[in-house]
């Protein structure tokens, strides 16, 4: 086990390093940079841009520059933002609260699916699971960020026409009210849509998982020793089902992140997506690697505990 | 409880009595022309089939059925504002609802939304094609190779798909968007290389249930070369898990342009697609006056007909191609 977590945790910070190297090598080929905002002043010499450039380090050969970041980098210094010229490490701590509390919020809610999905696997064939299988084509098939749109659309024209206000408008701002209750209203639609993703994954993975655990000779066994149904579902069919459910929240991690970008721009929230989007259109560069690899490194670091987390729960898995 | 037993118990031998193809049942007609008269038997797949057509071919023809039907020229559509082409007016008497002229509205630079949903569908549809396209160019035979060869060959595949699966997929695409400015060919291109880890893993799978086959041990006894074997042999049986793969590569592709259109860093002006249409949509929300809820119901329902049919077209195509599968 002890040998299993070490290869896993040199093999995450192999898997960094390539990242990073991708994504500096990327950002650093790209046109522009620090001299972009003073381009449009006339009295800018070439000589001025080149020492702007030299202030930032920029005029060093690509694989120089790369590993004086990594130097700096790896004692948690990505640098400064070309536009605010504060440090990237203290842009990124400032919208993190948001993201995360909008992803966590999510996540929780979107593990709902799993009793959703074990409740349409003992009722096979019935209504409510047809119905289920239906709505998951369907959802599958919604941009959930669309639904959200279509939401606000409804909502927004009721506030308009009779002043009730079921949810904030856009472009409304609750961190500027400093009431934590304004800060949840705010979440809750998002919260939910990023839901809808997990009930989809979750509910479908544990009804395969729970149909296929009920074919096992172990369940027939039970039943031939007279547990009841409860016994049945709760020791033998939950604990199994869930095995393969730690793997795919892993793999959803990265997926959510990324998913949080497009809620944070329709439920303004100033998030980690939204500071990404920003420094892009800034042609800020710093930042968006930095972003970038803070992002890597969460979702890096999550589907490292949750290979653990497998390896300690199923015993089947060699190392 | 004895009821939820016999429940419990009996799908079990129905489902685990596989469907021996004996000779006798094979039809004459071959394998594919069987396939797909058991996917036209399906009114479902039918529907899918005609309602995707329909979507498609409007798209295809949209320059000329909009100059017919609604007057309006792919100048006027492509126009982000020019006084000839749309009333002269502010941005509140510009967007208009539903009316007789125009049929869903216009948008906030009097622009007719009809005309602009059905010319965006072409770049919505191409850029799906294009990355399932790139995606199966990759995955298969990546998968294949892995699948088949294992060892270092499969370590190293391994490698980069662990790479891309760990990177926050649409942080990259953003900054790669944001960054190159990319056409729809480049956009595709962008998406197929950061999406094919999904289908490799799928066709390496498969590839690895079938390596040990007596088949695959008979052509190599007979000497047949490594090419002849993944081609003629262990290709066509993962033909039927492919379409799927490829219906749900064609429809995340669809859903992911329209996301990133959405944000700013898809398709560009003056391009359109449908996740293009709805970019900016938000702003419309708080406004107070004309408004056109198509602007925002029109795209997104385009995407979910299309998306909806692809699905329930793969999934067709998968039970014609491979009625053990279906449960």
């Amino acid at each position: 086990m002890r040998r299993f977590i070490i290869r896993r945790a040199i093999q995450s910070v192999l898997l960094l390093l390539a990242i990073s190297f991708i994504g500096f090598m990327i950002v650093h080929l790209a046109p522009g940079g620090p001299e972009v905002k003073f381009m449009m002043d006339p009295r800018m010499t070439p000589q001025d841009i080149y020492n702007i450039r030299e202030h930032y380090g920029l005029n060093d050969p690509l694989p120089v520059q790369y590993g004086k970041w990594l130097l700096n980098a790896s004692h948690l210094d990505l640098g400064v933002s070309y536009e605010s010229l504060y440090p990237v490490t203290d842009e990124i701590m400032r919208a993190l609260p948001n993201t995360l509390i909008l992803i966590t919020a999510g996540m929780v809610l979107g593990l709902l699916g799993i009793p959703i999905g074990i409740f349409i696997a003992l009722r096979r064939g019935r209504f409510t699971d047809n119905l289920v299988r239906v709505l998951t084509v369907a959802g599958s098939a919604i941009p959930s960020w669309w639904l959200g749109l279509l939401i606000l659309l409804g909502t927004s024209n009721l506030a308009i026409s009779t002043g009730i206000k079921i949810l904030p408008l856009p472009g409304y701002n609750a961190a500027e009210t400093n009431n934590p209750w304004y800060f949840v209203w705010q979440l809750v639609l998002p919260s939910i849509l990023i839901a809808l993703a997990g009930w989809l994954t979750y509910s479908r993975i544990t009804r395969t998982q729970v149909l296929d655990i009920l074919s096992q000779d172990y369940i027939r066994t039970a039943h031939s020793k007279g547990l009841n149904q409860q016994d049945i579902n709760q020791h033998h069919i939950l604990k199994n089902a869930l095995i393969p459910i730690i793997t795919t929240f892993g793999a959803q991690l990265p997926l959510l992140i990324g998913g949080s970008i497009i809620f944070e721009e329709i439920f303004s929230l100033p998030g980690i997506g939204k500071l990404t989007i920003d420094s892009l259109t800034r042609s800020d560069f710093p930042v968006a690697i930095g972003v970038l690899m803070f992002v890597s490194l969460v979702s890096v670091g999550a589907l490292f505990i949750c290979d653990i987390l497998y390896a300690l729960v199923d015993p089947r898995v060699r190392y | 409880m004895t009821r939820s037993t016999s429940e419990i118990l009996e799908p079990e031998v129905t489902t685990t009595t596989p469907t021996i193809p004996v000779a006798k049942d094979k039809d004459p007609r071959g394998f594919f022309k069987t396939a797909l008269s058991r996917f036209f038997k399906r009114k479902l797949n039918v529907v899918a089939l005609v309602v995707f057509g329909f979507i498609a071919i409007i798209s295809a023809i949209a320059p000329i059925l909009t100059s017919t039907f609604i007057g309006t020229t792919p100048a006027y559509f492509r126009a982000s504002f020019s006084p000839a082409y749309a009333p002269p007016g502010t941005t509140e008497t510009l967007r208009t609802g539903a009316n007789v002229v125009h049929w869903l509205g216009t948008d906030e630079l009097g622009r007719d939304t009809l005309t602009r949903l059905l010319h965006a569908g072409g770049a919505s549809l191409s850029i799906g094609f294009l990355v399932a396209i790139i995606i199966v160019l990759i995955g298969v035979p990546v998968g294949l190779l892995s699948g088949f060869f294992g060892g270092w060959v499969d370590d190293f595949f391994n490698a980069i798909i662990q790479i891309i699966n760990n990177i926050p997929g649409l942080y990259l695409f953003i900054i790669l968007a944001g960054i190159f400015r990319p056409d729809i060919l480049f956009l595709s291109l962008i998406f197929g290389l950061l999406s094919w880890t999904q289908t490799a893993r799928q066709v390496r799978g498969l590839t690895l249930t079938m390596r040990n086959r007596e088949f695959v041990t008979a052509s190599i006894a007979v000497g047949a070369r490594y090419p002849r074997i993944l081609v003629q042999h262990l290709l066509p049986n993962i033909v039927s898990i492919l379409v799927v793969l490829v219906g749900a590569d064609i429809a995340l592709a669809m859903l992911g342009e329209a996301a990133l259109s959405f944000l700013g860093f898809g398709i560009r002006d003056p391009d359109v697609s449908w996740g293009k249409l709805l970019a900016n949509s938000s702003n419309y929300l708080t406004y107070s006056g004309n408004h056109n809820p198509f602007l925002i119901i029109g795209p997104g329902m385009m995407i979910f007909i299309t998306i909806l049919s692809i699905y329930l077209i793969a999934d067709g195509l998968r039970d014609a191609f491979d009625p053990a599968l279906r449960k």
